[in-house]
């Protein structure tokens, strides 16, 4: 509630002529929308451009926005949305989505020796890599679920589908996933 | 009785935390092989996919957005009163046939439209742009775009204050030692251009962050 107040705040103040009060709301969601973005494009680069256009078109939509809405909410509909756009223009162009090989994916334990890390590592780039594969509308659908901890009624609002859309959305993703992933399901069940 | 495939969506729901399981689908998984893998593999896609940590966002994110909506917003005002220049030219046209059926000297009417540059030029840059800026909003771009130059000012002046205030040390006292010193010994401090070197090394720059406020 708190933070939606301060948006309120910073929002009133955009509206009011103050860009810089912008900086704020661009400091607490910069985050999130980098990861949507990066989810999507796999690097850093694409992914630091189309979070600053994201954040320029909520800048100019902002007269647009319905206080009622969560400002974060908000946001990720305009990310996803211009992502999905974007992916669509680049089909055209036959872009294949390449990873950072620089960029680590798993979550660093300190409890896990080096090899099994590493092993870890591999696994997650494989998943990834076969997530990759996947149409755009399943790899958002599983990037919200799974990166953003969005429940079903989260992500069928911000992708504006229906609930049972989404359900069916997901189970087919993850069915393709899997078909992807059979070869190397045994080293996963490891 | 359910098929695999409403079985399979259950599997779904549980794996996300949505749904518990039955005894009804306990009992399903045990004799359905095919439902049993594909729960074990899911188990293992969420597991990786949870697991996954995205890199975090660069540092410099921040003010890379802000930079890029003040650029685009100093862009997106020019365009905008573009077509404010083509009733200008209209009325130069007009006004030039008028001004070629009075008698005017041949040269200035051979070259009409060099002129009608020329002068649009003029009114675009004297008269158009500065009520374009008075226009404008000043509550935005033009009081970071000042602010940054009262910033750069107020440095400048602080370090060309802290070069002039060696520069006598260095040079000043040249003329008064003479010849002499020259080949005299080198004292045992550091030397005065090293001591330049040392100031301007030592000395702070404004970070480089143009449009903060």
């Amino acid at each position: 509630m708190t933070d939606n107040f301060n948006d309120a705040v910073h929002i009133t103040r955009v509206l009011d002529g103050d860009t810089e009060a912008f900086r704020e709301l661009v400091a607490r969601y910069n985050g999130l929308i980098y990861r949507i973005a990066y989810s999507m494009v796999g690097n850093e680069e694409e992914a630091r451009d189309a979070a600053q256009e994201v954040f320029y078109r909520a800048f100019r939509a902002l007269k647009s926005y319905n206080p009622t809405w969560p400002f974060g909410a908000w946001l990720r509909r305009i990310t996803v949305n211009y992502m999905l756009d974007q992916r669509k223009k680049k089909k055209v162009q036959t872009v294949s989505i390449t990873m950072d090989e620089t960029v680590e994916l798993d979550v660093p334990d300190s409890a896990m020796n080096p090899r099994e890390k590493r092993r870890q590592s591999e696994q997650n780039r494989s998943v990834w890599e076969a997530m990759n594969q996947l149409p755009d509308k399943y790899r958002m659908i599983l990037s919200l679920r799974h990166f953003e901890n969005l429940s079903y009624e989260e992500i069928s609002e911000t992708l504006s589908l229906p609930l049972g859309t989404v359900m069916t959305n997901i189970h087919r993703a993850r069915k393709k996933l899997a078909e992807m992933l059979q070869p190397i399901q045994s080293e996963l069940l490891s | 009785m359910r098929t695999c495939r409403e079985y399979q969506e259950c599997i779904e729901r549980f794996i996300d935390g949505n749904f518990l399981l039955t005894d009804e689908m306990e009992v399903h998984l045990m004799t359905c092989s095919q439902c049993r893998e594909y729960k074990e593999s899911l188990e293992c896609i969420a597991e990786a996919l949870n697991g996954m940590k995205l890199p975090p966002p660069p540092p410099q994110l921040v003010d890379d957005v802000m930079f890029h909506i003040y650029a685009r917003e100093r862009r997106r005002v020019v365009p905008t009163f573009i077509p404010g220049l083509f009733p200008i030219l209209c009325a130069w046209k007009t006004l030039l046939r008028y001004v070629s059926s009075i008698k005017i000297p041949r040269v200035l009417q051979r070259e009409g439209w060099p002129l009608v540059f020329a002068t649009l030029a003029v009114i675009w840059g004297v008269l158009i742009m500065p009520a374009l800026e008075a226009g404008a909003d000043k509550s935005t771009l033009q009081r970071s775009v000042s602010a940054l130059a009262d910033k750069l000012r107020i440095e400048g002046e602080k370090f060309s204050a802290s070069v002039n205030s060696i520069i006598p040390d260095l040079f000043g006292d040249r003329k008064a030692q003479g010849i002499q010193n020259e080949s005299s010994e080198p004292s045992n401090g550091p030397s005065k251009p090293e001591k330049l070197i040392n100031m301007i090394n030592s000395y702070n720059f404004p970070p480089s962050k143009p449009y903060r406020a």
